[in-house]
């Protein structure tokens, strides 16, 4: 373990100190990239010890396993026009997200947790780290341009915690 | 409503149509006052799935199958065990069907908490969706997301996982829960069982549009049990056959404008299967507090009108908590969990319940079990036509609305039925003529 890590986990044992941080990854693992952010969140919670509430295939299960935590790390595969393997990292601080209606029957991330403000239910900082997909077909196997980001993805995710937890102790 | 009786001329075109699963739209044509047309257009892409599985091991389509559906694999599933089972001529004992009809009710549980309070429930408070809904009322919905997380967690003891359960095979399961596994959730389901009864009084004070329809409904019946996992196929005409005959009495076509294809009774009439026919059918086999809940919230027993069906639905979610609840305290753990298949050449077939109406399963083996044919008839494309019916009801009945509002009353219409467009996009036979 990282000794930073190692020294914040042991000041943060009373729990006066600190609230809970959570992960998890969002995606399937037997659909190439969009598995990324379940491994990556395997790995986060194995290095850090917090707790992992995924893996998380539709969004509204989060109701139930984030509620009212210090900080919700959400992981998720992007497809938009950055290159494969591009991170970025979304402070979803806003009191109410909006998306398009045209939803099937499952509700979308931004709606879940829009439900979950209202609901008072939803963690007090909700962060979404996106990583740029290239292959969404069917298989376990990363491309390779997202494998080559998944030790940086985790070490921004890290970082997110260590600062965080600074924050609140 | 508008503030004259002048006949309205316009095109109602949702192009794609919210909180359905799967891509479809809605086009309605009036002219003068006069309703031209109603279309139900499905653009979800064909999916093959028949396709893929001639060729396929015996063994193989419950877990095929269940990926056509996130929301009702275990429908896909249950029919395709019981078809499978029914080409090597076995049944499987008492204790193997109770496990399956509690994994099952786990399905209902879901698919209708999450139908109810968070796709439909805000189309009768004129609301956008499920965060408007509970901005008014909270409790509701907190109630509605703890029954379906009750649902989630019995999915995941009896099936292996919440979503595309992974413990269904031929004959029964890979492993069954001991009684103490499945004895940790009667708590939750109690308390869910609560919620269920208090949610039939939620709805039943709705508004809701007077429509009437007029088309045979279609559901499974059985002699003692509210149909899910199993029985004949009856209608409000008066036919009870096996699902065999059913399928034999049904007849699928293409429509250019349906990915999905249309199923009518003798090739000509329309007909419903889901909750307005099994309750309708089934009215005598509810479950003791359901009845209870029926007769004190003044639905009819013979409701034909669809915009009630939201009240139906809380009445099966009083059924499988009670369900539920009867099978875990009377549960003996099957041992072992499956019986042995031997595959033999032949034709077999299975009807079981999904949530939003009859699906059936028809496979061909030959004599080493390979799958040789395949039909899947999922209640979707069973329904297409019956909600083109209601949607020319709803127009006809309600043409002096102004177009804003009658567009919100017809996509009512469309969720009244919980339409799964993924599962009905389930075929498209494609003719090649070469010379």
């Amino acid at each position: 373990m990282n000794p930073d890590m190692d020294k914040i986990l042991t000041d943060a044992t009373d729990e006066r100190k600190y609230r809970e941080t959570v992960i998890a990854g969002i995606g399937n693992p037997y659909r190439s990239d969009d598995g990324l952010g379940p491994k990556i969140a395997d790995e986060v919670a194995e290095i850090t010890g917090i707790r992992n509430i995924g893996p998380i295939s539709e969004p509204l299960d989060l109701l139930g396993r984030f509620d009212n935590v210090q900080l919700a790390i959400l992981v998720d595969a992007m497809q938009s026009s950055l290159s494969p393997g591009s991170i970025r990292v979304f402070d979803l601080n806003v009191p109410e997200a909006k998306t398009s209606v045209t939803s099937t029957h499952g509700i979308g991330l931004e709606r879940t947790i829009g439900l979950a403000r209202v609901l008072e239910r939803a963690p007090e900082k909700i962060i979404v780290v996106g990583i740029e997909g290239e292959s969404f077909t069917d298989g376990d196997q990363l491309s390779q341009p997202v494998a080559d980001a998944l030790d940086d993805a985790v070490k921004i995710i890290n970082q997110i915690i260590l600062s965080e937890w600074d924050y609140c102790l | 409503m508008k503030d004259n009786n002048l006949p309205v001329s316009g095109t109602i075109d949702v192009h794609g149509i919210a909180r359905v699963e799967g891509e479809g739209a809605l086009h309605v044509h009036i002219d003068e006052g006069r309703l031209e047309n109603v279309e139900l257009e499905i653009f979800e892409p064909p999916r093959f799935f028949e396709a893929f599985l001639r060729g396929r091991g015996f063994e193989e389509p419950p877990d095929i199958t269940a990926r056509i559906c996130g929301i009702c694999p275990v429908a896909y599933q249950m029919s395709a065990c019981l078809a499978i089972e029914d080409v090597c001529e076995v049944e499987v004992g008492d204790d193997i069907q109770a496990l399956r009809r509690l994994l099952y009710c786990g399905e209902w549980i879901q698919s209708h908490a999450l139908h109810v309070f968070l796709l439909h429930a805000p189309d009768f408070f004129g609301l956008e969706d499920a965060v408007d809904l509970a901005k008014i009322d909270k409790d509701a919905v907190n109630k509605g997301l703890f029954m379906k997380k009750v649902g989630n967690r019995l999915m995941e003891v009896v099936g292996g996982r919440a979503v595309h359960p992974v413990n269904v095979k031929i004959g029964g399961f890979y492993s069954a829960p001991t009684k103490k596994e499945l004895e940790l959730l009667l708590e939750d389901l109690k308390q869910a069982l609560d919620y269920a009864l208090w949610s039939v009084g939620w709805v039943a004070k709705f508004e809701f549009p007077d429509v009437e329809t007029t088309y045979p409904l279609v559901s499974l019946v059985h002699e003692n049990l509210y149909p899910i996992d199993c029985g004949t196929v009856a209608s409000s005409d008066g036919l009870n056959m096996s699902p065999k005959e059913f399928l034999d009495t049904i007849v699928e076509s293409h429509v250019a404008r349906s990915s999905a294809l249309h199923s009518k009774l003798y090739g000509q009439e329309v007909y419903l299967t889901g909750p307005m026919a099994r309750f309708n059918l089934n009215y005598e086999r509810l479950t003791p507090m359901a009845k209870q809940a029926a007769e004190s919230c003044g639905i009819e027993p013979n409701c034909r009108n669809p915009f009630k069906t939201i009240i139906i639905r809380t009445i099966e979610l009083v059924v499988v908590f009670e369900e539920a609840i009867r099978l875990i305290e009377n549960y003996i753990q099957p041992t072992p969990p499956s019986i042995e298949l031997v595959p033999k050449a032949g034709m077999g077939y299975g009807a079981t319940e999904a949530p939003r109406g009859l699906i059936l399963h028809r496979y061909e083996l030959d004599g080493n079990g390979i799958i040789r044919q395949a039909q899947i008839v999922p209640p979707t494309s069973q329904n297409q036509a019956a909600i083109e019916e209601d949607l020319k009801k709803v127009v006809e009945g309600h043409i002096d609305l102004e177009l804003e509002e009658l567009t919100r009353y017809c996509e009512t219409a469309i969720r009244n039925h919980d339409p799964c467009i993924s599962c009905s996009a389930h075929f498209l036979e494609v003719d090649v003529n070469s010379k």
